[in-house]
């Protein structure tokens, strides 16, 4: 703002919002308003208040200035900014909360001698343009982030030393709520050393899962992509017909052409298509498909495949009439092939994902899932099925060993009901009536008591035995200690 | 050029044998089996029979090395085989919603190459899907389990092997089985061994037979197994 509007300058300037039943609030404010003691978040009352003192006492100096805040003309003025700073290097981008430009400089630092010419030029260039600027040069998104809204000099972090360089920062480095933040102050954590210094797996449960995914982002254990403000100008497109077309395959064979020209928009750009969009015309009204992929690719194969395959699953009723191909979303493509024989770990993990992409498209994205394990003791929440699509956390894949002793391998969605007598009250089942014949018990092991969820809707209070039938077969049952009665929660198979 | 590069890349699926994680079963069959497009089905009766859990031990090694996928059309799977070794890989679980959907998606993946192990628990499958099943495990070089009931073995089979694994009362210590070759692609079928896995340690080893004149027949290799090792 204070760019476009120059006489602001020097001025006392703030920025608010409405933030519903808490009023008017500050969103942000100029150094001579934080000067005087306005901080964002405080009621616009109270700023009122508080500069209108300081004009007072001073009776000096312009009337500060009041603006709602424009997220969406800021977000516009930031990408302005990122197609201005495509002169740096291709890949442009700007960062989740809207507020930084993140330059994927890879192989243009030679352009100007080195790193540290290129960060130069740009901090000059901004600064030249009146603009307080920060830098920094990582190894990763999250590394430089944090080094540059910490350390007020333009600063390059040397290759693998990421890690090294954001351990004495403070928590807001990582790109943390404040509430996380606030939480881990509270045990004594104020720098990241320190929070890495906690036990890892106890993480999550305290302070929700985006707090591992900002960590590793910031070290480079999990691969972090921004999108470049390359593509301001939507790539779009479409086919039309008089007559409609019923045929699935033909519309197939319609499509195709579209998704090879819309590659080969992108393959100059280095860029692959992650989320891609079409919308059909149809007699019957408009229909949208949405694909999110694996992993970025130009493979104009593997689109049609999963386009058929998505044929299949969900037909027309009625015939297409119009096609529209919209590319929602694009990434950086890996690493081209190096050698002359490919390696086959690299194949197999390409060849994996575009399997992961094929499943998805017939099965649709919930029927393709990989596990995540939870610190939570009711077994059926010790255990969430994710979609693979939504989040590939491999390295954060650390089962109890524990599991393999004391968990079947099938676990009922809900626990069947079924009879067991006991020689003592509470004691092991001797004797099971299930799927209508009688089952006695050789030996059991137990019991495992469970006493929890009473955060939930209500106390889960249960005793888990192993038992083995006379046949050899292991079943895992529980009685409810509330009632006594008994149910089969899972299979040793 | 392309042998020697072929020969010298000596990627470790071709150097295993099947089953290596449990040289008693192996020792079992004829012949050394190379995992690479082996479809294996195993037999077993009813649920809890732990025929999941001593496949899994068998093939722990590869579930280590490469990507697996797990066909769940009942929703109830539970990674708890997981807890084995701390370098074992995350699942893909599939869920598909009809028997076609389910019949396709066992061919994609082992079709494909980047899974070592396809693993599935179907009750009826048509021989020509059973045909489908087995050419796409030899396109995608990975192997594939089969999970079916023990009324199965009465009907035709494309695999290459039928392990019969029935349920026996366990002891203190762990739980028993008596596992039979049915079927093995290019040999003779009915040798036997039983298995015992101790509850505390997961390890499987060879219950001795003790002498029985009406036992099972039996292969050298499996007598070489040794009874009472640790597999």
């Amino acid at each position: 703002m204070l760019h476009e509007h120059p006489r602001l300058r020097g001025r006392a300037l703030v920025l608010f919002a409405d933030a519903g039943q808490r009023g008017l609030r500050v969103t942000a404010c100029s150094a001579e308003a934080a000067q005087a003691g306005v901080r964002p978040g405080w009621p616009l009352a109270e700023a009122r208040a508080m500069l209108s003192g300081v004009r007072s006492r001073k009776q000096t100096g312009a009337a500060p200035t009041w603006r709602r805040s424009d997220p969406a003309g800021d977000r516009e003025s930031l990408q302005r900014l990122a197609l201005d700073a495509q002169q740096f290097c291709p890949f442009v981008g700007i960062d989740d909360a809207g507020e930084s430009l993140l330059l994927d400089i890879t192989g243009c630092a030679h352009l100007w001698q080195d790193e540290r010419g290129l960060l130069q030029e740009v901090v000059t260039r901004f600064r030249s343009q009146a603009y307080v600027t920060q830098a920094a040069i990582a190894d990763t998104i999250g590394g430089a982030w944090g080094v540059a809204h910490t350390l007020s000099k333009p600063t390059i972090v040397p290759p693998g030393e990421t890690a090294a360089a954001l351990r004495p920062l403070p928590l807001g480095a990582l790109r943390f709520p404040a509430a996380v933040i606030s939480g881990l102050q509270d045990f004594g954590v104020t720098t990241v050393g320190g929070l890495w210094d906690l036990p890892r797996d106890s993480l999550p449960s305290r302070f929700g899962r985006d707090l591992l995914r900002r960590l590793d982002q910031a070290t480079g254990k999990l691969r972090e992509t921004f999108t470049p403000e390359r593509f301001a100008e939507p790539l779009v497109e479409i086919w039309a017909a008089e007559e409609p077309l019923t045929d699935q395959m033909q519309l197939a064979t319609v499509c195709r052409p579209l998704l090879d020209r819309l590659l080969a928009a992108l393959t100059p750009q280095r860029a692959g298509l992650l989320d891609w969009r079409c919308r059909f015309e149809t007699v019957s009204g408009p229909v949208e498909w949405d694909w999110r992929l694996s992993q970025p690719t130009t493979d104009g194969r593997h689109l049609d495949q999963l386009f058929r395959l998505r044929c299949e699953r969900e037909p027309f009723p009625h015939g297409v009439t119009g096609l529209r191909i919209e590319v929602l979303r694009v990434g950086l493509l890996a690493e081209q092939q190096s050698t002359l024989f490919e390696d086959q770990r690299d194949a197999g993990g390409r060849d994996l994902l575009q399997l992961v992409d094929r499943l998805a498209s017939r099965l649709g994205e919930g029927a393709v899932l990989q596990p995540v394990f939870l610190p939570d003791p009711q077994p059926e929440y010790s255990c969430r099925m994710e979609p693979w699509t939504s989040a590939p956390r491999e390295h954060e894949f650390r089962p109890d060993p524990l599991l393999a002793r004391n968990r079947p391998s099938r676990l009922l969605r809900v626990p069947q009901s079924l009879e067991a007598m006991s020689v003592v009250p509470d004691g092991p089942p001797l004797r099971l009536f299930w799927q209508g014949r009688r089952w006695n018990v050789h030996q059991s092991w137990g019991p495992e008591r469970i006493d929890t969820g009473w955060w939930r809707t209500r106390d889960v209070r249960r005793d888990y035995y192993r038992v083995e039938t006379e046949e050899g077969r292991h079943l895992w049952l529980f009685r409810r200690r509330d009632t006594s009665q008994w149910f089969l929660h899972g299979f040793f198979d | 050029m392309l042998r020697i590069a072929t020969e010298s890349e000596g990627t470790p699926a071709e150097e295993q044998t099947a089953f290596a994680g449990l040289p008693a079963l192996a020792a079992l069959l004829p012949h050394a089996v190379s995992p690479r497009g082996l479809l294996v089905e195993w037999l077993s009766e009813g649920s809890g029979s732990g025929v999941v859990s001593l496949a899994a031990r068998s093939v722990l090694q590869q579930l280590e090395q490469t990507a697996w996928a797990v066909i769940d059309p009942d929703g109830d799977f539970f990674p708890a085989m997981c807890g084995w070794s701390p370098s074992m890989s995350r699942p893909l679980v599939l869920r598909p919603g009809s028997a076609q959907d389910l019949f396709w998606t066992v061919e994609q993946c082992l079709r494909c190459p980047g899974l070592g192990l396809t693993w599935c628990r179907v009750e009826r499958a048509p021989p020509l899907v059973l045909r489908r099943w087995k050419l796409a495990a030899e396109t995608g070089g990975g192997t594939g389990f089969l999970f079916r009931p023990a009324s199965a073995r009465k009907q035709p089979t494309w695999a290459d092997l039928r392990w019969l694994v029935t349920t026996q009362p366990g002891t203190a210590a762990g739980r028993r089985w008596r596992i039979e070759t049915l079927y093995c692609r290019g040999g003779f079928s009915g040798a036997a061994v039983i298995l015992e896995q101790h509850h505390a340690t997961g390890a499987v080893r060879v219950v001795a037979e003790l002498g029985s004149a009406t036992g099972a027949p039996r292969t050298p290799q499996a007598a070489r197994a040794g009874a009472g090792a640790v597999c």
